[in-house]
């Protein structure tokens, strides 16, 4: 029983397969969990694995998030608590901690990246960090830096962004 | 720089913004604010209501953003009262009303009660930079003293209550009694009154005088931050002779039957230092305690007493603060006599002044922080607010939006018999249009700040009074 763990093939949206457990994705991914359950009658006792395709997510991208879910599964089955697989604080002196820090430590469009297939996979710690780790990137950054970093085009006019600098001095 | 950049497509998102500034801690107010200035959409985005609701349902309890204090103008030398942010990247807040003269007498919920010299009570929302002038309190003061809050709800601790509840002011008031006697007339000691203004009608109500044989002259209202504890305010009274004895006391506001009455000070303090405060738990004083004997005065020690909850109400000392171990090495000055200054509402959170820096001291922990400059003066009003950036709305940017219900905000403490939360939501058309005619009567107004409403005020004060006053 124990030796035939069941897995899925997620493809990436440029078609790559990645293999991964089928417990460890669904305790992951709301939205896998949910394909799962969807395909479940038709596969049952077939010895044929399941392929879902993943079409917002590059394979770079789903590679990462792969290796987050299995990283996180694995330390929390350590201390028994495969529900809560995902459980540490920012700060920690867990090593998850550590890697969860080197994790995000990527330039801004792999990080942008993972924040959108973490919101689409519905993985809510992934989302969290890299949304975080988003946030902490705006920190102490000039308007213009943020424009420059996201692609956001300004689209006030010289007047409004004159009265609005005014207003907000405090914050430059 | 331009759209086709991937990260560009991908935080054009509006909830992948909204997700990312939820992040951004109350800490950081400046982050915050930058990003809304990012691009029209994303202040839209962090603009909304529903943004500030958002924000302030993640991180449950405001922080504090600085205070408001009296303390000398470096111009004119008279009294004013500046507000100090509680950081160099914090925002700060002045209110536009054409002068430099005015005084704060309450914070709460998002609203500030400022005296204005002239004078004028003005009801100031420093998130959103609205004034609203009062009409004249409706009989003569010398002494004044006063609070706004929630209409709905004095305990509200809707993040949004400024913005979408009416409010009410309740203002005491002290002046001669004047009595006629062969046809001359006379004063006779003084009276003590305080009457509700309603935001709704725009219009003060009944008068309700302080009735207390006990007291020949009535006493005077000082420049302490009213206390709301449960159902009633309590103003500071000064120190004055009853029957011979000097005593300090608090003017007792009960909001639920309207009426005035007075709460002595713990007798074993000294009568002319001490402020009251409110706690979840209880009614307070910080004060010196006399001496028994020789040793002298230890006025480096802030005694605390409570108020117990028995009938007839007594006082119970509670614990001692020694300020020279409490307080940093080498805050309290051989000069200088640490003085309360002022509270947290709802916490048991003391400020003191020991005329360098100001402290905030919670009462049980007795953790302290440095929160600003001494003002030395006679008490500063924390804002405690969360601050989402509230600007001027972009011009394309028609609707304000209807606020769903704004429900699980409150935590801790709720004191049930005014509260009507249901009925508190969800008032902003009609708040909207009471500005207007409040507008019409103000004499100032942020010009950028009301023109959602299509209303421009005239202004006659400084053009610039708005842009950084660096006072510190």
């Amino acid at each position: 029983m124990a030796s035939e763990k069941k897995v899925v093939f997620l493809r990436s949206s440029d078609g790559e397969a990645f293999e991964v457990s089928e417990e460890v994705i669904s305790a992951a991914s709301v939205t896998i969990k949910g394909m799962i359950d969807e395909e479940s009658p038709s596969r049952a006792d077939t010895a044929a694995t399941t392929t879902l395709a993943i079409p917002n997510v590059t394979a770079a991208t789903l590679s990462r998030v792969l290796h987050y879910v299995n990283k996180h599964f694995d330390a929390a089955a350590v201390v028994g608590r495969p529900d809560d697989y995902i459980f540490c604080a920012p700060g920690d002196e867990h090593p998850l901690a550590r890697f969860d820090d080197d994790f995000v430590d990527v330039d801004n469009d792999t990080l942008i990246d993972l924040v959108h297939a973490a919101e689409y996979l519905h993985i809510k710690k992934l989302f969290d960090l890299t949304c975080k780790a988003v946030a902490d990137k705006l920190k102490g950054r000039t308007i213009d830096q943020i424009r420059e970093t996201f692609g956001i085009v300004n689209d006030y006019t010289v007047e409004e962004e004159v009265e609005v600098y005014r207003e907000n001095s405090w914050a430059f | 720089m331009e759209n086709l950049d991937p990260m560009g497509k991908v935080l054009a998102i509006d909830d992948m913004v909204v997700e990312i500034a939820l992040r951004i801690p109350p800490s950081d107010p400046a982050s915050l604010v930058r990003a809304a200035l990012v691009s029209k959409n994303w202040q839209r985005l962090l603009t909304s209501p529903d943004f500030l609701l958002a924000y302030a349902e993640r991180y449950g309890r405001p922080p504090f953003l600085g205070y408001f204090h009296s303390s000398p103008s470096p111009l004119s030398g008279r009294q004013m009262d500046r507000f100090v942010p509680a950081a160099a990247a914090f925002p700060t807040f002045s209110p536009d009303i054409g002068t430099d003269s005015w005084y704060t007498l309450d914070v709460r919920q998002g609203r500030v009660l400022l005296l204005r010299v002239t004078p004028d009570l003005i009801v100031w929302k420093p998130m959103s930079g609205e004034h609203f002038l009062l009409p004249r309190p409706p009989r003569s003061y010398q002494y004044q003293a006063g609070a706004v809050m929630c209409a709905n709800n004095p305990q509200c601790r809707d993040p949004d209550c400024y913005d979408v509840h009416d409010f009410r002011v309740i203002f005491v008031g002290c002046d001669d009694k004047l009595v006629t006697f062969n046809k001359r007339k006379f004063f006779e000691g003084n009276e003590t009154w305080a009457c509700i203004y309603s935001q709704e009608t725009d219009e003060w109500g009944e008068i309700y005088v302080l009735k207390d044989d006990r007291y020949t002259e009535h006493p005077l209202l000082e420049h302490n931050p009213p206390v709301l504890h449960r159902d009633a305010l309590y103003f500071t009274l000064e120190m004055h002779e009853l029957q011979g004895e000097e005593v300090r006391a608090a003017l007792k506001f009960d909001l639920t039957v309207q009426k005035l009455s007075v709460v002595f000070a713990p007798e074993g303090a000294y009568a002319d230092f001490g402020m009251f405060f409110g706690t979840s738990e209880g009614f307070a004083f910080a004060g010196i305690a006399e001496e028994d004997e020789d040793e002298g005065t230890e006025q480096n020690t802030i005694s605390i007493w409570s108020l117990t909850d028995s009938d007839p109400a007594v006082w119970s000392f509670n614990r001692d603060i020694n300020l020279e171990v409490t307080l940093p090495p080498g805050a309290v000055q051989p000069t200088y006599i640490p003085t309360p200054v002022g509270y947290v509402d709802g916490k048991a959170t003391i400020c003191i002044d020991s005329g360098g820096r100001i402290f905030s001291i919670e009462v049980g922990s007795l953790e302290t922080k440095d929160i600003g400059p001494s003002t030395r003066s006679l008490s500063v009003l924390p804002f405690v607010h969360f601050y989402t950036p509230s600007l001027p709305k972009p011009k394309d940017d028609g609707d304000s939006g209807s606020k769903g219900d704004t429900d699980e905000f409150t935590e801790d403490e709720g004191t049930s018999a005014l509260e009507d939360k249901k009925n508190a939501t969800s008032k902003k058309a009609e708040v909207g249009t009471k500005r207007e005619i409040h507008a019409e009567k103000t004499p100032s107004g942020k010009k950028a700040k009301g023109d959602q409403y299509g209303q421009s005020v005239s202004f006659s004060g400084p053009e610039e009074s708005s842009s950084e006053e660096d006072w510190w």
